[in-house]
């Protein structure tokens, strides 16, 4: 290999193309995880100086601050499904009291992280799909190239790193959202003071409730942002490339960031009980 | 809106949501206030959970920390709890630890009242005796046992009274001798006896916080005052006046003695106050549905609640206001209340002469009596 | 190696025996050629047979099958890619299709490769200003975005570009394609300077047989992934080589086949 990017083209064995063999399937899924892990290898080099802070703005503004009316009226919206619902399902059981920590725990332990784990996938995952897709299509990441620019160093490494920085960010407003507008739902069916209603929700809360699942976004940000840059970095065949590519990195991504939660999800048990 | 600007306004979001979570959390798990350990000593927790609050003369100023299994049978289970040290003062050595619930399906908590002016301080990490906590199961478990003394004392009730109609008949017959009227004047004592514990029994179960809420709901308390002003049965003569609502106009829910439409009493109430009357019965009566005793029961403390209306909010002779529960009235069609009011000159009946049940015994009567004093 | 008779830190390139094929299709089938430092080699040939395949060989960006490469007596082929980056600092590359940066402006196009160098914000707008400028570009255009200017103002702010690191190798496919014939002119003009001030190195990629005549010293002439001949002008032109001859128009076969 000779470190040039070119040689991560995507393998030739292109399902649809001809006969559908199990064993082209297998090899070309194999194959994309050993380039996926070349590819981490490269972009773990590329975290030396000199440091693109500037570029790594820039992407942070565009994962993170750009996604925050999106990741909060998700958050919101799930919200308020949250507590109509439970609300509907504790009165039969009569523990409406419930209601405040349920809403709390399940927006922090798992709806936000989650909800916002997807947003970002399929916002910030297509976007970054289709600007590397393009970018390499057009030769402009090979031109970076040959500025002497390492586009791992300039391209994906900033953006991996944005998405790992701001997901937590992102999660921590969504379930900020969340639990407000539950709070605005609860509130509206039954007259409960803000106050009341964070007091009871975080009654009996611990830090080790609550930060281990707003840390597990650090890894959903990694994992949008390696697959998102990956899938972009690796596109060829034109436009379609470009579509496929962003296509590719939002299902990808969101798909591996629910695998992931169960991984993270039993691996936080697995710690803290 | 600049680059920096929105970039700026996501962290500053982000942290102050972050700051304001450690703070409701950290307030609960009070990890920013200065706190000492206890312990208590359980025989059973019943149910409670680390992370349930602790709770001082009722404010909650703790939780606990830890519950562990003791090692071996015999030996009690150990809760730790973490309190503000502000309570360091109003904790003794003395102190009673306890585990109660809010309410019926509300959570555990460990009550620890006030200890005793006396008693020492507590230490750091003192062990307090924890009281057998109350669960709802046991509390049924002890409500079926009083119900069970009730019928026992029912049934005792039934067999004196059977002893009492063969002593009479012995009397009447002339059987008997002085040593059996010792006899049956002991007998006579425990039919007392025996029927007084029975009204505390029932008292006890009123008064339990669960029932008592059943008996509040109802609109009265105790089954004493429900007799206090009932008449046997209503006078012979015809009545000059008579006012008669349903129960629904008057009473909240068809099961209950709780006053929601009283402005309606008021045309008698005002009648009362400005005709003189010799003597006016409010009678409560039901229609033919439901359990016999209970609507008799009910019946009666509507009639009683509503006497109680007229009584304080209208001017009047009140001894010469009476009730009765007529309970299941075949000629009523749907339950409701009346005041009949009979001329002067009507005899103001005796109390109630034979009694309903076991309730309203000859300890009621005499508890009747003094609070009429 | 015996061509490179000046310092040893010639900005010379070697291609000796290079092969590429994709799949199937062989592209480069063993081509030789040196440049020699200070000179420029312009490369002719056919659509498709390889000119732009050649030109990504020589700077890194693909790997060939076989054959070596040297670029100022370095071997490149197998170099990792931060010995590469150290080469690709001396060299300049032009994209057939420009490559421009789509989300910069025009003038951050141009400083792009300037980025991690020490040069301060005003002289790094100073230098922007003076390629721009040089190229042929007006002042009007510096802040636009490459998709707000025509397809050869592209082209020349792409040259503007790969001129930024004052390269000792020039590297350009196609850099008066789509230009009227008073700018290829001045782009051969520039060329020429830049050759005689800076003694810079070239390899152009061109269809401008009029433009290779005036700014190269060699030309070279690939076809189905050969060199089928190499020389001067003139040299090619009076070549026994049909295919050579043809190619450069010369005026018997052109006139006679219309
Ligand atoms: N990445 C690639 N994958 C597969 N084939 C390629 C690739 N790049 C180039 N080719 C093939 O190599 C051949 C040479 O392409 P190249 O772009 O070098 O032509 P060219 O000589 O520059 O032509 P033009 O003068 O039209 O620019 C073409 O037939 C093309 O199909
Ligand atoms: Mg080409």
């Amino acid at each position: 290999m000779t470190g040039s990017i070119s040689t991560l083209a995507p393998p030739a064995a292109r399902p649809g193309g001809g006969k559908n063999d199990l064993k082209i399937v297998v090899v070309s899924v194999f194959e994309w995880f050993g380039e996926l892990g070349i590819f981490c290898a490269r972009l773990f080099r590329a975290f030396t100086s000199p440091y693109e802070v500037s570029e790594l703005i820039h992407q942070c503004d565009e994962t993170g601050s750009k996604s925050l009316p999106l990741v909060a009226l998700a958050g919101a919206a799930t919200g308020v499904v949250l507590s109509l619902q439970t609300r509907d399902s504790l009165i039969h059981f009569g523990a409406k009291s419930m209601l405040p920590a349920i809403i709390a725990y399940s927006v922090i332990k798992e709806s936000g992280p989650v909800i916002t784990g997807l947003i970002v996938s399929g916002r910030v995952g297509a976007g970054i799909g289709a600007e590397l897709g393009s970018m390499r299509v057009t030769e402009q990441i090979d031109a970076m190239e040959v500025s002497a620019v390492d586009p791992f160093r300039f391209l994906v490494a900033t953006r991996v790193l944005a998405c790992v920085l701001m997901m937590p960010l992102l999660t921590l407003c969504a379930d900020a959202c969340a639990i407000v507008s539950g709070w605005i739902a609860d509130t509206l069916a039954e007259p409960i003071s803000l106050r009341h209603f964070l007091d009871n929700g975080f009654k009996g809360a611990r830090f080790s409730d609550f930060i281990p699942p707003t840390l597990k976004t650090l890894g959903f940000g990694f994992i949008i942002g390696i697959v998102a840059c990956f899938q972009g970095m690796r596109t060829s065949g034109g436009t379609e490339g470009v579509g496929r590519a962003a296509t590719s990195s939002v299902v990808l991504s969101s798909l591996f960031v629910i695998l992931a939660d169960v991984i993270f999800v039993r691996l936080i048990l697995m710690i803290y009980s | 809106m600049s680059k920096a600007f929105r970039l700026g306004v996501l962290i500053v979001a982000a942290l102050f949501i972050l700051g304001a979570g450690i703070f409701w959390i950290g307030n609960n798990e009070m990890r920013f206030r200065s706190k000492y350990r206890l312990n208590a000593d359980f025989q059973n927790v019943a149910g409670l959970a680390e992370g349930a609050e602790v709770r001082i003369a009722g404010v909650r100023k703790g939780t606990v920390r830890r519950i562990d299994l003791p090692q071996r049978p015999g030996q009690k289970v150990r809760v730790e709890m973490d309190l503000d040290s502000d309570t360091h003062r109003l904790v003794r050595h003395d102190s009673p630890a306890a585990i109660h619930a809010d309410g019926l399906m509300g959570d555990e908590y460990v009550k620890i009242s006030m200890g005793s002016t006396e008693a020492s301080a507590v230490q750091d990490n003192e062990t307090l005796q924890g009281a057998q906590p109350v669960e709802i199961s046991d509390l049924i478990d002890k409500a079926n046992g009083i119900l069970d003394t009730a019928g026992g004392a029912m049934q005792s009730v039934n067999q004196t009274a059977d002893s009492l109609s063969s002593i009479t008949s012995k009397i009447n017959s002339g059987a008997g001798t002085v040593g059996a009227l010792i006899n049956d004047r002991k007998l006579y004592q425990n039919v007392n006896q025996s029927t007084t514990e029975l009204q505390e029994d029932l008292e006890a179960v009123k008064h339990n916080f669960l029932l008592s809420h059943f008996f509040n709901q109802r609109g009265y308390e105790d089954s004493a005052e429900l007799t206090k002003y009932e008449i046997g049965q209503l006078p012979g003569r015809p009545a000059v006046r008579k006012f008669s609502w349903p129960a629904r106009q008057i009473f909240d829910k068809p099961d209950t003695a709780k006053l929601k439409g009283e402005k309606a009493l008021r045309e008698a109430g005002a009648f009362l106050q400005s005709n003189p009357f010799g003597l006016a019965v409010v009678a409560g009566y039901s229609d033919m549905e439901g359990d016999i005793a209970k609507e008799k029961v009910l019946t009666e403390a509507r009639a009683m609640v509503v006497r109680d209306y007229l009584v304080k909010n209208f001017k009047m002779d009140d001894t010469r206001i009476k009730t009765i529960g007529i309970g299941k009235s075949p000629d009523a069609n749907a339950a409701g209340i009346a005041v009949l009011v009979y001329p002067t000159g009507t005899a103001l009946p005796g109390p109630v002469a034979q009694s309903t049940g076991a309730a309203r015994s000859t300890g009621a009567n005499a508890q009747a009596a003094s609070h009429s004093q | 190696m015996s061509q490179t008779r000046s310092n040893p830190n010639a900005a010379s390139v070697e291609i000796r025996d290079l092969r590429k094929s994709f799949g199937d299709q062989k592209v480069l089938n063993g081509i030789t050629f040196i440049v020699s430092h200070g000179r420029t080699v312009a490369v002719l040939g056919r659509s498709g047979t390889g000119k732009s395949v050649l030109l990504k060989l020589l700077v890194g960006l693909q790997a060939p099958d076989s054959g070596s490469i040297r670029v100022a007596g370095e071997e490149i082929t197998g170099l990792d890619p931060y010995a590469l980056n150290r080469i690709r600092k001396q060299m300049g590359f032009l994209f057939q299709q420009a490559a421009l940066y789509d989300s910069l402006t025009v003038a951050q196009n141009v400083a792009f490769p300037l980025r991690n160098t020490t040069l301060s914000e005003n002289d790094r707008q100073e230098k922007v200003r003076e390629l721009l400028s040089s190229v042929g570009l007006k002042e009007e255009h510096f802040a636009k975005m490459p998709a707000e200017i025509s397809g050869g103002m592209q082209k020349r702010v792409g040259l503007a570009r790969a001129l930024a690191l004052d390269p000792a190798i020039l590297l350009l496919d196609e850099p008066t394609a789509g230009l009227d014939p008073i700018s290829a002119a001045e782009i051969g003009n520039l060329i020429t300077e830049l050759k005689r001030r800076r003694g810079i190195t070239a390899v152009v990629v061109t269809h401008d047989i009029q433009g290779a005549k005036t700014f190269s010293d060699t030309l070279v002439l690939l076809n189905d992934g050969h060199l089928v001949a190499q020389g001067t002008f003139d040299d090619l032109r009076k070549s026994k080589n049909e295919f050579a001859a043809r190619f450069l128009g010369n005026g018997d076969h052109v006139s006679n086949g219309r």
